[in-house]
């Protein structure tokens, strides 16, 4: 089981945009996981045991896993790249 | 106050569309555009603050298969009416990118009242499908009049209007 948080700046709407395309992009690739969204400033506190993070906003701190932008699920830019980085990230 | 119980649904009309902005900095056209959400009284004193201080914290530009775009909102105490404003620059002014921070150019902002977390994310999910059509923003860009705007965005924010 892969852990991924989604996070942005509100902690609900942008990020539940791209979390819906997460799961679509992992469904899709087999993968058995668990999404949990976030906003920025508890995602600090959430990083421990994930795999994955997916933003929607700048982070500047190194979490010590894989971060990726998500802001391609919102303009469509590199979508099927970032679809691409999200399952090799889980990938063992 | 606007207590109604159509506080959530959108309102959006040519009134909230500016064409040709000049303005100097994304700081200057935050405070011009956020004026027609005052004019109609979409929102709450603190709101041209609140945009410009989210703004900073959690920039809102957005890059595409067209002109750069940026997306300010400001939190939901804010906000009375659910509502958008569409601004074209005449010239791009500075905004940042949302997930690297880089400086990006920008000529069309959508600007939102949003009212809730539930509203925001069918707000987010209509401008989606706005910022993937090539076509349909390079419209918006090179309109003339704000009845080509209005009518470039109104079929994916029909069903969201009062």
């Amino acid at each position: 089981m892969k852990k991924v948080i989604v996070a942005c700046g509100g902690g609900i709407a942008t990020s539940t945009l791209i979390a819906d395309k997460v799961r679509q992009t992992l469904d899709e690739a087999g993968i058995d996981y668990r999404l949990t969204q976030t906003t920025l400033s508890e995602l600090v506190y959430e990083n421990s045991d994930a795999d994955l993070i997916v933003t929607s906003m700048k982070v500047e701190s190194d979490f010590g896993v894989p971060a990726l932008s998500g802001a391609g699920f919102l303009t469509g830019i590199n979508e099927e790249a970032i679809k691409e980085q999200i399952i090799s990230a889980l990938s063992d | 106050m606007n207590h109604n119980k159509n506080r959530n649904k959108l309102k959006f009309d040519k009134d909230m569309i500016m064409l040709n902005i000049c303005a100097s900095s994304s700081d200057e056209l935050l405070k011009e555009l956020s004026q027609l959400f005052y004019d109609k009284d979409y929102v709450h004193d603190s709101f041209k603050q609140a945009i410009i201080k989210r703004e900073e914290k959690y920039p809102t530009g957005l890059r595409t298969t067209s002109a750069g775009v940026a997306i300010p909102h400001a939190d939901p105490v804010h906000v009375k009416q659910e509502s958008l404003a569409v601004g074209i620059l005449k010239d791009a002014v500075t905004f940042h990118e949302m997930t690297s921070g880089e400086p990006l150019n920008v000529e069309i902002v959508f600007m939102l009242g949003i009212t809730d977390s539930g509203q925001h994310l069918i707000m987010l999910k209509a401008l989606s499908e706005i910022l993937r059509d090539k076509e349909k923003l390079t419209s918006i860009r090179n309109a003339a009049t704000k009845e080509e705007v209005f009518q470039c965005i109104l079929p994916y924010i029909n069903e969201l209007l009062e």
